[in-house]
């Protein structure tokens, strides 16, 4: 499995969204270099390994990864940057402890902003980008369908 | 003496200085306008990159798609945090609002909502026994009205808009018919339904209702909507083919990406450069007046460029400023020109503004449309004005944004609670789509005590001082934000909404106590007063032509030549006011070059 395989499988378990949502953002593959650059490279590959450990356990695993004092702060922040296409600075502490390069709070780029889950979760679309189009707003969307992810080939 | 080079000098290329601009130039005047800012692109394109910036701010703030020059620095509502901006505000509160001053001004990132003044707020004086009358009545303002709700654009319907003795010209509609309100509104209607609130002696229905608003909707009859306007290095203007109706971005501040929402670079567009010089990157830092007869003899500006400037004198036959109220007493401040027992910056208002927000019981799916649609107005007005403030609400579109920082901060709130992966998801479904937010903006009278004076420890690049502000909410205001609490409180619990209005999490905003309630409170942008108009000389600065007292051949236009400012946005007011004195400017001028000339007035044709 190349790294952003692993990347995109193990930010399905902590975002609730599939394989085809998260690639349809076309940010996968920046997010994963915004993570690269913000954490150390063996981090990084522990983190992914656990991709491998999914299998049928996927939330036991999820917990105990966010749980993790050195890998959990991390794979929160993938969470936020999925949904809102921004990188949160890692605390002061965690970066002395874990040796980080102090990564500010950023927006990672334009896509980002756009394609953030947290517009489709809420039926709508990010501030001045992806409109709806006239008078849209004036109806009430489809519901947000029910989304266990299912699974895809890695 | 030296000749003028054009009819009339104005500084300031916003909403007031552009709406002027337009009618001055369309009667045949030449205008050299004056703007202190970067000249904003009127190419597409140059618009576009400003989008970009808007995208990969981190701060999505107002100010956050038009950063200005250093040389020209600006509020920022951000600045509030530590109070150490722009403002020296020496309290005791803090005034919260801000503006932008480049090519455009503030226009570039309002809101758009226009709504004309009631009847009543032109005499607060003499019907409520606080605050002032205007040297004008509703009705003298009425057709002017309908020109500005021309030259911005408006949509409403004029069924909607006759409350509280709003009264429109026989036959009359708006451009266009109303922007459509949003799911979320219709909601909010249905779910207040037929409530009354007690209010002074009263009981009145509250009704949610669409307010007039200057982004593009349908046109009636007759009308072509005004979208984005390319115009290129040849000087033409081409249609941007966009914008000419408004598509639902949610981004009305700060940045209309299709300009279907209403910025004075519209307007300026329209205009014909051979009539209209417009020079960028020209700070207007002193009036010259010749000391016999009070007449302005030129206005001194810096053009800078990187470090350095120079400075230059536009000498028109008239001079006209709309650099903003606060810009505009601080021109005056610095020439020495303090007006009347010192009320050129003095009387200073705003619209203190209250968030209330909860969670609906079902999902009413905002994030969508205009970052509101609807208001409410039925407390704009009524006999409870001779005790307390009036207020009115806007229902906003984008949920708790504006408090919280949503939908980013709902995700980081559910992440660092542990939610992940799909009860992450339906939890967010759950919460973002049934949150509700109003805002409660409420009057504020003058008190020439709250005013801009200069503080020249503080100087900009250009060694220009920076506006000091004494700003202070009184009783009236304050009893104004008890009843407007009450009032949202009611619609909450009518509505069934879960309140969730928490002070904690706008920790930054402007606190102020009133008999034990702590309230937080920002402001709307809405600056007025600093130049208010009367008919005594001796009482205010301008006359209801907003021409200074003093100086005849001078005009200070804006909304600091409100006496006093009601509940409503003042942006239309100021373009209502903006062509009336842009009329009787031109008449007189006109009426000069055909030699049908006053005594009084041939002395200040220069
Ligand atoms: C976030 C926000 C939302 C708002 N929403 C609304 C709304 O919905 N409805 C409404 O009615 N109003 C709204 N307002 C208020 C509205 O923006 C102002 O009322 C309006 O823009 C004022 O117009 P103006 O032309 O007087 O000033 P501005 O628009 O501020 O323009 C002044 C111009 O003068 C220039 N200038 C300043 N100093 C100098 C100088 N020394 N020399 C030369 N040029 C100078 C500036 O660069 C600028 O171009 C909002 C304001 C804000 C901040
Ligand atoms: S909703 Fe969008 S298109 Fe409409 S005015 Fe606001 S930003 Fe412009």
């Amino acid at each position: 499995m190349d790294r952003l395989k692993e990347f995109v499988a193990v930010s399905e378990r902590l975002t609730g969204h599939r394989h085809i949502e998260l690639m349809g953002t076309g940010s996968a593959e920046e997010y994963l270099q915004t993570l690269r650059r913000a954490v150390p490279e063996d981090l990084v590959e522990d983190l992914l390994a656990t991709a491998h450990d999914l299998d049928g356990h996927e939330d036991a695993v999820t917990v105990e990864l966010l749980a993790d004092p050195r890998l959990g702060p991390v794979a929160k922040n993938i969470i936020v940057l999925w949904y809102c296409g921004t990188w949160h600075q890692l605390n002061d502490d965690w970066r002395q402890t874990y040796g980080a390069d102090p990564v500010d709070t950023h927006v990672v780029s334009a896509n980002a902003y756009l394609s953030g889950l947290q517009w489709t979760v809420a039926r709508a679309h990010a501030p001045g980008g992806n409109m709806q189009g006239f008078a849209a707003w004036a109806d009430r969307p489809a519901p947000e369908a029910e989304a266990e992810p299912e699974r895809t080939n890695r | 003496m030296s000749t003028p080079t054009h009819d009339v000098v104005v500084v300031g290329a916003g909403v007031a200085g552009a709406v002027m601009a337009k009618h001055l130039t369309d009667a045949g005047l030449r205008v050299l306008m004056l703007e202190a800012g970067p000249g904003t692109p009127q190419t597409l394109d140059g618009y576009e990159h400003h989008l970009n910036t808007f995208y990969e701010a981190s701060a999505k703030g107002p100010e956050s798609a038009w950063p200005t020059a250093p040389q020209v620095p600006q509020p920022d509502t951000a600045d509030l945090r530590f109070n150490d901006g722009y403002f020296v505000q020496r309290g005791p509160q803090l005034y919260g609002s801000s503006y932008s001053r480049l090519q455009g001004g503030s226009t570039l990132h309002w809101l758009g909502v226009s709504l004309r003044m009631l009847p009543e707020d032109f005499d607060m004086g003499s019907r409520f026994g606080v605050g002032r009358d205007w040297p004008l009545r509703y009705d003298d303002l009425e057709p002017f009205y309908r020109k500005a709700e021309l030259d911005l654009g408006v949509s409403a319907d004029v069924a909607d808009q006759q409350y509280h003795g709003i009264t429109f010209a026989d036959g009359y509609d708006f451009p266009m018919s109303r922007v459509p309100m949003s799911y979320a509104d219709q909601w909010l209607a249905d779910a207040v339904g037929d409530l009354e609130v007690p209010i002074g002696t009263e009981s009145v229905p509250i009704q949610v209702r669409s307010y007039p608003a200057a982004r593009n909707s349908m046109p009636r009859p007759g009308y072509g909507p005004v979208g984005a306007l390319d115009r290129r290095g040849d000087g033409q203007v081409r249609p941007g083919l966009i914008g000419e109706r408004c598509q639902g971005n949610t981004s009305c501040t700060p940045i209309c990406p299709v300009q279907a929402k209403y910025n004075a670079g519209r307007t300026l567009a329209q205009i014909d450069p051979g009539h209209l010089e417009v020079r960028a990157q020209a700070v207007a830092s002193k009036i010259n007046v010749d000391p016999t007869d009070g007449m302005v003899t030129g206005i001194t500006y810096q053009r800078y460029d990187g470090s350095s400037y120079v400075e230059e004198v536009a000498i028109g036959r008239r001079y006209v400023l709309a650099a903003h109220a606060v810009e505009n007493a601080k021109i005056m401040l610095m020439s020495g020109l303090t007006g009347p027992n010192d009320m050129v910056g003095a009387n200073l208002m705003d619209h203190p503004t209250l968030y209330a927000w909860g969670l609906a019981p079902e999902p009413v799916y905002p994030f969508r449309g205009p970052l509101s649609t609807a208001g409410v107005e039925d407390l704009r007005g009524g006999p409870f004005r001779s005790t307390h403030a009036a207020f009115r609400f806007d229902v906003a579109n984008d949920g708790w944004r504006a408090p919280t920082g949503a939908p980013d901060t709902t995700v980081t709130g559910e992440v660092d609670q542990g939610h992940f992966g799909a009860d992450l998801r339906r939890r967010l479904a759950t919460t973002l789509t049934r949150q509700v937010r109003l805002s409660l903006a409420v009057e504020q009278l003058p008190d020439p005590a709250n005013r801009i004076s200069l503080d020249w420890r503080f100087l900009d690049p250009l060694g220009n001082p920076r506006p000091a502000i004494n700003y202070r909410i009184d009783e009236y205001t304050l009893a104004g934000m008890v009843e407007a609490k009450r009032v949202a409180g009611a619609m909450f619990s009518r509505a069934g909404i879960e309140d969730r209005s928490d002070d904690d999490v706008q920790k930054w905003f402007p606190t102020i106590e009133h008999q034990g309630q702590v309230f937080s409170y920002h402001g709307m942008g809405h600056f007025a007063g600093t130049h208010m108009m009367g008919d005594d000389a001796r009482t205010s600065v301008v006359d209801h032509s907003q021409r200074s007292w003093d100086h005849q051949n001078l005009y200070l236009i804006g909304s600091g030549s409100f006496p006093t400012m009601g509940t409503s946005n003042p942006t239309l007011t100021i373009a209502a006011l903006a062509v009336r004195t842009a009329e009787t400017l031109a008449a007189e001028l006109g009426d000069l070059s055909a030699g049908r000339v006053g005594a009084n007035v041939r002395s200040t044709d220069r």
